[in-house]
């Protein structure tokens, strides 16, 4: 058994919906009370409906919202009292919408310097030959490197947020959808990419997607969410097999397609 | 390179896009854009204008002559070329205190924007990218601001104060920047949502550089854009302050100034305040031009 990397113990996170002086105060119970254990290595998939508390969820284990109460753990350590740029070490993101997550003022080389940057790492004059190693690692073209975003793809936009997540080498990626913006051809790449990315670098993805065939593809493990509880936990071939909870049962009935694996396109199965 | 092969680096328009420098792109679309060449040009003009006044005025603007009062301008069947815009009621030439008036009206018009959008920026960006209580407290300083009249409290401070230029220029400085408040604000506010801010947080930027280095040059645009506009309404703001009397004090040369005093004669003269007001016009319409022209040209949704 392999060790524990994220700990999550009754995390619960409201938010208050009023805004003004005067108003009575109304609560939104976005997660309640959600324990999970993300394993060294593993990739464990969030999936749920639309607004059960996904990316809720992921925020707070990536420190950009406070939980209201509970606690979450990284390698033993209290997430609040990890530092932030040893937090950043530790965890990374990859947002759905590449539109939105590559400042649109910059240029790709300087994006993925960023991460570099921040941390204040020794040695400067490396900075450009590593930020091109990475290039080439997540499969983008030199040439982009003084290039906008808005001059590249979807796909293209989604590596730059891959590699910016990764120059770092963090043990931790949340992938909060981070295909469902894209062309399903250019899905099916995203996802190799990631797969072949997490054995060359050792990583554990949390991997969040409404796709349930993407899940039967990356996830060694499922945990499902709904109306911000974790409602079941499993091994995916068990959950795919033998869903426990009604709200699973249901889900897996409601894909579209009878077989889940014809939402993905072919390379996928031959990759 | 050969001719028999293509290779990828051969491919002309891919290349050139990277070739040509985002400078070099961005000068050649603002040549393009009409609005922004014609009120940018007229625009440097005055500005040349106010630097090398005491060059260009044909005479000093504080020399007056009695004997010499309402002469024509050169285009009316009386004028002379002695005093190509004539001049006012006390003989002073018309055209050296337009060209002096220049310098008044840009030094107030900037100075007013680059204290108040100091202060507009700081408060609409803290209270975009903060929220909570931080915005509920800017959000009532910003109405409050609004719930006073300008050239109301404009007058009483000044009124109380004296006039001079610099007092002008803080009374304006510290009275116009609500605009800018509430612009910066709401761009903000869109900007902090962008997930690229939430990127920068996961990688553990301090707030001061996330707002230096992903909010601000996102909102940049905006911020121009109302500078321009604050501009022209300080311009405006000065002007009717200096009309009222408790503007700018004679005998400085000040458009508003020469409207004010020459509003005895508006019937007889109209040119003594057709002139000033024209060039008040001018100024006003080609700073907004301008303006207009900046956040058309730099749109990132431009750059390709
Ligand atoms: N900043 C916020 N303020 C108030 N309510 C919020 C805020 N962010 C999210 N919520 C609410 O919290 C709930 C959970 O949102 P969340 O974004 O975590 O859902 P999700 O599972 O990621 O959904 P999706 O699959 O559509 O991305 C939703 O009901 C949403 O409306
Ligand atoms: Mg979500």
């Amino acid at each position: 058994m392999s060790e524990v990397i994220i700990n999550a113990e009754n995390v619960v996170k409201d938010y208050s919906l009023s805004q003004g002086v005067f108003r009575k105060k109304e609560i939104l119970r976005a997660v309640d009370g959600v324990s999970l254990k993300v394993l060294r290595g593993e990739v464990l998939a969030l999936v749920g409906e639309s607004g059960c508390g996904k990316t809720t969820l992921a925020k707070i284990i990536l420190g950009l919202l406070p939980q209201t109460s509970g606690f979450v753990q990284l390698n033993g350590q209290l997430l609040n009292q990890i530092p932030r740029l040893k937090l950043a070490k530790m965890v990374q993101p990859v947002f759905q919408d590449p539109y939105s997550s590559l400042n649109p003022r910059k240029t790709i080389g300087s994006i993925i310097t960023l991460p570099l940057t921040v941390q204040g790492d020794r040695n400067p004059q490396t900075w450009e030959n590593r930020v091109r190693k990475t290039m080439d690692l997540v499969g983008l073209h030199q040439r982009m490197f003084h290039q906008y975003p808005n001059q590249l793809s979807g796909g293209q936009r989604q590596r730059v947020a891959i590699a910016r997540a990764l120059i770092n080498r963090p043990a931790v990626v949340i992938c909060d959808e981070p295909t469902s913006a894209l062309d399903v051809s250019v899905q099916s790449q995203i996802l190799n990419l990631l797969n072949e990315l997490r054995k060359e670098l050792n990583l554990t993805y949390i991997i969040i997607s409404h796709n349930l065939a993407v899940v039967e593809h990356m996830a060694s493990r499922v945990a499902v969410m709904y109306f911000g509880k974790m409602v079941e936990e499993a091994e995916t071939s068990t959950l795919f097999s033998q869903p426990k909870h009604s709200y699973t049962q249901k889900l897996l009935n409601s894909i579209l397609t009878p077989d889940p694996r014809q939402g993905i396109p072919d390379k996928l199965k031959t990759a | 390179m050969s001719k028999t092969t293509v290779t990828d680096d051969q491919i002309p328009s891919a290349e050139k896009i990277i070739a040509t420098s985002p400078l070099y792109l961005l000068l050649n679309r603002s040549v393009r854009h009409f609005g922004m060449t014609i009120g940018g040009g007229v625009l440097l003009v005055i500005f040349l204008m106010a630097i090398f006044a005491p060059y260009l005025a044909p005479h000093d603007p504080y020399d007056f002559d009695l004997a010499n009062k309402y002469i024509s301008p050169v285009w009316a069947a009386n004028g002379s070329w002695e005093h190509i815009l004539g001049t006012d009621g006390q003989g002073r030439d018309y055209l050296s205190r337009i060209i002096f008036g220049a310098q008044v009206s840009l030094l107030i018009g900037f100075a007013a924007m680059l204290i108040s959008g100091v202060i507009g920026t700081a408060l609409g960006v803290a209270a975009g990218y903060f929220g909570g209580r931080v915005d509920m407290v800017i959000t009532f300083l910003i109405t409050t601001r609004l719930a006073m009249p300008v050239i109301l409290v404009a007058l009483a401070v000044v009124a109380l104060v004296g006039s001079s230029m610099w007092i002008v220029i803080w009374v304006l400085g510290l009275l116009i920047w609500d605009r800018f408040a509430v612009v910066m604000r709401s761009t903000t506010q869109q900007v902090r949502n962008m997930d690229y801010v939430a990127s920068a947080q996961a990688l553990g930027c301090s707030t001061a550089r996330i707002i230096m280095s992903e909010i601000m040059p996102n909102i940049v645009n905006a911020l121009i854009v109302v500078a321009t506009l604050e501009v022209a309404h300080a311009v405006l703001l000065e002007a009717a302050l200096s009309f009222l009397g408790l503007g700018v004090q004679p005998p400085t040369p000040s458009w508003g100034l020469m409207i004010s005093e020459g509003k005895g004669m508006m019937f007889f003269k109209p040119w003594v305040i057709a002139i000033p007001g024209t060039a008040l016009f001018m100024l006003v319409l080609c700073i907004n031009l301008l303006g207009d022209g900046i956040r058309d040209v730099t749109a990132p949704e431009n750059r390709n």
